[in-house]
């Protein structure tokens, strides 16, 4: 782990900036992680309707979000 | 838009695609135009970032440091953030590249990149650059005054780690038009 990890982590317990800033990084990396496992289930030839259930969101919302990924 | 634009500026959209492609990004972020105007350094908004006090090598690397090393998006600071409350960033990204993203069917392999909402926003300030310099086009010296007006994270700080005054950009712009003559 690097320095600057360690600081963070020193930091987290009072400091709301890296509290936020990890919020921030962990809706990038959620996204990140979504669209990863989404393409990865349409080339295993998963339905929009399938990916849809395993996320608990509507076909159309992943649909519309992912379609033209 | 893109018919207002000039050879050079389309160049370097198309050019911004193929970084991100390049960098495995999901969508083409301000980063990335911002890459595919540096790359062409006999370019005029290139020109007008060295008369405004930068160098070409510096700008590269400077914008090469602060892009993203991990994950699309995600840079240093964030991992370090990650690690705070116990994420390993890097290990995140070492498991999920385990399982190659192999596409099996072609249809899913896209040949190009979405812009990025603030992106786009960057095309449409460089239209807006154009319209108020009274030019009825847009060239990269417009591309690159949008950049610096939409106000990037990672744009905004290469361009003063590498020294170059913002300040007077549209300035320099006109300055540099009139010498091109």
């Amino acid at each position: 782990m690097t320095t600057e990890s360690d600081l963070a982590t020193a930091a987290s317990a009072s400091d709301p900036r890296v509290g936020l800033r990890a919020v921030r990084a962990l809706r990038r990396l959620l996204e990140e992680l979504e669209r990863t496992q989404v393409r990865r289930a349409r080339a295993q030839g998963w339905s929009w309707a399938e990916i849809g259930d395993a996320l608990e969101v509507s076909r159309q919302a992943v649909h519309k979000k992912h379609g033209k990924d | 838009m893109l018919e207002r634009f000039t050879k050079r500026a389309r160049e370097v959209v198309e050019r911004a695609q193929s970084i991100a492609m390049e960098s495995r990004a999901s969508q083409v972020r301000p980063e990335h135009l911002f890459a595919a105007i540096l790359w062409d350094d006999q370019c005029l908004a290139v020109r007008v970032l060295v008369a405004q006090g930068g160098t070409t090598d510096r700008l590269h690397a400077e914008l090469d440091r602060r892009r993203a090393r991990y994950v699309d998006g995600l840079d240093e600071e964030d991992a370090a953030a990650l690690a705070s409350i116990g994420i390993d960033l890097e290990e995140v990204v070492r498991r999920l590249g385990d399982e190659p993203l192999q596409r099996k069917r072609s249809r899913f392999t896209r040949v190009s990149r979405r812009f990025s909402r603030p992106a786009k926003k960057v095309l449409e300030l460089s239209l807006r650059e154009a319209v108020s310099l009274r030019h009825n086009y847009i060239g990269t010296e417009h591309l690159l005054l949008g950049l610096v007006r939409q106000g990037d994270v990672i744009v905004r700080d290469t361009l003063v780690a590498a020294g170059v005054d913002t300040s007077t950009l549209r300035e320099g712009v006109q300055e540099a038009l009139r010498q091109a003559g």
